[in-house]
């Protein structure tokens, strides 16, 4: 049971709780097939209008955790709540609240619009499925969503190939908004953009979030973007929780090896911060989710892990607070 | 000052396409000397990739008209023949790509690749290639060079696969290894590790890199100098300081702007309004003025030529047409930098 | 004029639609298709087939006066050889007749006139290789997207089938099946369409397979649509242009089929008309040797229609083809 503090003071939206994802690989009559340990074993909470940051690299399970949540994969152990109803292993009839309540912002402005469907009809079908009203309040809920994400309504008969990819971004957050949710799932939804556009997008989730009291649950490896748009931040690496913070607690001083890291790895556009830094690069590669490494899934890599590392799993401490992490051997809080 | 190593000199390419002309690059003008590391930074459609294609002749011969000169250790590159192309391809001129899955041969082995490299263009015994391969694929810092050899691509993980790339790259010890987005697709750990490696192992071997990328940061970590591209010409270009702590071009004021990490405490990003124009029939004069706060008329009719940032030392130029006065005053209204000085 | 672009979501920012994109698929096809000259002969060529075997038949008999089935005894020569083309019929001195029938193509075995038995034997050609297919087409389309889509034991137990189907000697096992039908029309679409609905099947469930993971179809399901839904709505219409690609070059084969079925005297019974029973016709008692264009008339026929079926799909397929990048 999570029993995070909800900074906000108001109620968890989505409670997730010891939430473990594995996926079968290589077909075998005989059962040789490994498994992907994509998620291991992760929690937490959300509360209205809050924005998470799930931060990690590739293989870190942050996507199969976005998917989980959305019901798009069912859980192999835990559970997830939300809105107060356990959506773990519902039956599709009982997921029509997560359905019109949630919704997914996806990572490829190109492949996640069908591209045989007119943009109208993509941002209208969510409305159809729930059979929101007649074509003609259909028709007039799509303009106006088209209104609200910055597009253009006069062309909301054209196809997706003919926009550019800062704008079907926007088509697809339009499709997310159709049924008034109250969470966004966001899949790494600028990564895919040049840098003008990522800005623009993120300025419209930041106004969408003003305008209508929505909460985010916001994957992305952008550490910068973690900063400037979200209030949480947990931070994931090959299926488990390294770190779960506030914003600010967490660029002002991580708690774990794996987060100094990538806060050391990012690169800053200035040249003199940036090479007047202390860089110690994390040398190999991460573990592949086949195999995770025994006890806290980062040892092999980190400059700090000892014995104790590789024979027990860290557990996140504190208990509550607002600042959690999982390391047998944290960073100190460095004195300001 | 001697020559630079590379070069280039008012290049020029257009493609033709199904839809028409592609004016991917227009009059673009840099040069890189040895040791040293040159960015080219633009977003996606600003033919930063493609004017180092056509360096090296890698661009579909049919449809594509290059214009322009690139001269490299004395020799101009876009007059040479395939066959002296084919010399100078993977012995002196290197590159590296975004993806080293679909850059790397799916079927023959780490080693045999790294060994086909090393024929193709020093003649060596069978024995000291293989000693020189194990060796590079140490010193890109792959664990048990030996063992790996006999690895095959997909047996690699993203990061080593492109250490193999650079192995590869190196092994001829060329003057100029270019490398176009080689470690977007990484991650942020692994790419610090790329870099650092590029950079450690050029300095030694006192060649020069062109790093094309989209990424400033990426730019103000590994970079000497650094040249922005917009719409296939050329925006800004100066030394590193001089472009990221003094940006004179409303482009690189919207990039830097646009950027999280720059301003932390702003909530919001200053964005650059409009999306990139098309280069099949790319605006008249200035190509970014349709989205450029600043424009005036004059920019809507006439080609701003590179000229030099006033105050600025020599090597800083700029594509603009606003004077001095309209570049403070944009400069303080962007307020990219605390540490613009203008 | 403030930097920032737009305090709010900003309709200014995104308003523009960049007109060359704006090209649809549409326009983009029909301008590939006509520069494409060996597709354009194709397409006109079998559209003149259509019309010849639907409404030319009987159109050439009025004129000709001669039915597809009415022998001539003066449409042999004394031997009882059959005429070439551009001949008149043979009068009782045993020389050509000016002011007698005159027949187009020539005659055949029975003194039938080539011409108006090759248009009616284009309709049990068409007929068949057009019906097989469809047939074949639908049966593909269904057991494939279950297959792909749905992958594990659906997708094992249709491969398999798919595999063990292809594995049989088609037409030898076609022969066993129509002989326990019985010859006919209907028989023969039968028989073609369960040893051809694996070509289709193959290539909708790879098709399906890749489509599966793609993140419109990933948007589609976290909307709560149904797995019938998504197939009819999102998947089924990518999958037309590759399916019509591979129909032309089924249809093809289908004809081939078709006509070495009704060569063994399997296909479309006799009299009526067959392509394939015409060269029949033509090789029993070596026929072709004393009149080669029995037999060759009827052969060109087929390889022309095969031939302007396979250019079609080339075509058809080029046309489709999303445009490569600049590189």
């Amino acid at each position: 049971m999570s029993v995070e503090q909800h900074r906000n003071g108001r109620p968890a939206l989505l409670d997730v709780s010891g939430l473990v994802k594995e996926f079968p690989v290589g077909r075998g009559l005989f059962g040789t097939g490994g498994v992907v340990h994509a998620v291991q074993g992760v929690s937490f909470s959300l509360s209205a209008g809050e924005t998470l940051a799930v931060v990690g690299e590739s293989g870190c399970g942050k996507s199969t955790l976005a998917r989980c949540v959305l019901r798009l994969l069912v859980p192999t152990a835990g559970t997830i709540t939300f809105e107060g109803i356990d959506i773990t292993n519902a039956p599709p009839r009982q997921l029509r609240p997560l359905r019109r309540d949630a919704a997914m912002v996806f990572q490829d402005p190109f492949g996640s619009l069908n591209p045989r469907l007119r943009v109208a009809s993509i941002v209208g079908e969510p409305l159809r499925e729930a059979r929101f009203g007649s074509k003609k309040e259909i028709e007039a809920r799509v303009w106006e969503l088209f209104t609200q994400v910055g597009l253009n309504p006069e062309h909301f008969s054209r196809f997706p190939h003919e926009f550019s990819g800062g704008q079907r971004q926007r088509i697809g957050i339009a499709r997310a908004l159709a049924l008034h949710p109250k969470l966004l799932v966001c899949d790494e939804p600028v990564s895919a953009l040049d840098v003008s556009a990522q800005a623009q997008i993120l300025n419209l989730l930041a106004d969408l979030r003003d305008q209508l009291d929505l909460s985010y649950l916001f994957i992305t490896h952008n550490l910068d973007i973690v900063r400037r748009f979200c209030d949480r931040v947990l931070v994931m690496y090959l299926g488990r929780v390294m770190e779960i913070s506030t914003v600010a607690e967490l660029f002002a001083a991580p708690r774990h090896p794996y987060t100094a890291a990538l806060l050391a790895a990012t690169p800053i556009p200035n040249p003199r911060l940036t090479r007047a830094r202390k860089r110690a690069p994390l040398t190999g590669d991460p573990a592949s989710p086949l195999s995770p490494p025994p006890g806290c899934p980062f040892h092999p890599r980190c400059p700090r892990a000892q014995q104790r590392c590789h024979d027990e799993v860290p557990a996140l401490t504190p208990d509550d607070g607002s600042h959690r992490f999982a390391c047998h051997f944290p960073l100190e809080v460095a004195t300001a | 000052m001697s020559p630079p190593l590379l070069a280039v000199r008012d290049l020029s390419v257009e493609i033709q396409s199904e839809d028409g002309v592609v004016h991917a690059v227009d009059h673009v003008s840099w040069s890189v000397n040895r040791g040293e590391v040159l960015g080219i930074v633009g977003e996606s459609g600003s033919g930063k990739s493609v004017s180092c294609l056509s360096l090296v002749g890698l661009l579909p011969e049919k449809r594509t008209t290059v214009t322009g000169s690139a001269v490299f250790d004395g020799v101009d590159l876009l007059e040479c023949s395939e066959q002296q192309l084919n010399s100078i391809r993977g012995r002196q001129i290197a590159m590296i790509f975004q993806d080293p899955l679909t850059s790397l041969h799916p079927l023959m082995s780490v080693g045999a690749q790294l060994l086909e490299a090393i024929k193709l263009h020093q003649k060596m015994a069978k024995g000291d290639a293989r000693a020189l391969a194990i060796e590079m694929l140490g010193r890109v810092g792959i664990p048990d060079p030996r063992e790996r050899m006999k690895a095959y691509p997909h047996e690699l993980s993203g990061g080593m696969r492109q250490r193999v790339m650079i192995a590869m790259a190196l092994i001829n010890d060329p003057a100029v290894l270019v490398a176009d987005e080689a470690t977007t697709a990484l991650d942020v750990t692994t790419q610090a590790q790329i870099l650092d490696l590029l950079r450690d192992l050029c300095a030694r071997a006192d060649s020069a890199i062109v790093l094309i990328t989209h990424d400033l940061g990426v730019v103000a970590e590994v970079c000497d100098h650094v040249v922005v591209m917009y719409a296939g010409r050329v925006a800004e270009r100066g030394t590193v300081e001089e472009v990221l702590e003094r940006p004179s071009h409303p482009y690189t004021w919207g990039l830097l702007g646009s950027m999280p990490s720059v301003d932390a405490k702003a909530a919001r990003a200053r964005t650059i309004g409009g999306t990139p124009p098309s280069l099949l029939s790319p605006p008249a004069g200035c190509r970014f003025h349709p989205r450029c706060p600043h424009a005036l008329d004059v920019c809507r009719e006439e080609v701003p030529s590179l000229r030099p940032v006033p105050g600025g030392a020599g090597t800083h130029t700029i594509a603009c047409h606003l004077d001095e006065a309209r570049l403070r005053e944009g400069a303080d209204q962007a307020s990219v930098l605390s540490t613009v000085q203008w | 004029m403030s930097f920032s672009g737009s305090q709010t979501a900003g309709v200014a920012d995104s308003v523009m639609i960049d007109p060359t994109l704006s090209v649809s698929f549409r326009a983009r096809f029909v301008r590939r298709v006509l520069a494409d000259k060996a597709t354009i002969v194709a397409a006109v060529f079998l559209v003149i087939l259509l019309l010849l075997a639907t409404i030319g038949a009987p159109i050439v008999a009025a004129l000709t006066g001669h039915g597809s089935n009415q022998q001539f005894f003066n449409g042999l020569t004394v031997n009882g050889v059959p005429l070439p083309p551009f001949s008149h019929e043979i009068a009782n001195n045993g020389q050509p007749n000016p002011h007698g029938a005159f027949f187009i193509l020539g005659t055949d075995r029975l003194g039938r006139d080539m011409l108006v038995r090759l248009l009616y034997g284009a309709r049990a050609t068409l007929a068949v290789g057009l019906g097989a297919t469809a047939v074949a087409l639908v049966i593909g389309l269904v057991l494939g997207m279950v297959a792909g889509y749905f992958g594990g034991v659906l997708d094992a137990v249709i491969s398999r089938g798919i595999e063990t189907a292809m594995a049989f000697p088609s037409m030898l096992f076609a022969i066993g099946l129509a002989a326990v039908l019985g010859a006919g029309l209907v028989n023969s679409i039968i028989v073609i369409a369960l040893f051809s609905w694996y070509y289709p099947a193959r290539i909708v469930r790879m098709a399906v397979r890749s489509l599966r993971g793609e993140q419109f179809v990933e948007a589609a399901r976290s909307i709560g649509l149904g797995h019938i839904t998504i197939m009819r709505r999102h998947l089924l219409p990518q999958l037309t242009a590759p399916l019509i690609v591979y129909a032309t070059g089924v249809v093809a084969l289908n004809i081939l089929f078709e006509a070495g079925l009704s060569y063994l005297g399997l296909g479309v019974r006799p009299p009526t008309p067959d392509w394939g029973q015409m060269i029949a016709d033509g090789v029993t008692s070596d026929l072709y040797r004393q009149q080669l264009w029995v037999a060759l008339t009827p052969g060109l026929a087929l390889v022309f229609t095969t031939v302007a079926f396979n250019q079609l799909g080339d075509g058809l397929r080029d046309a489709f083809a999303v445009r490569g990048s600049i590189r």
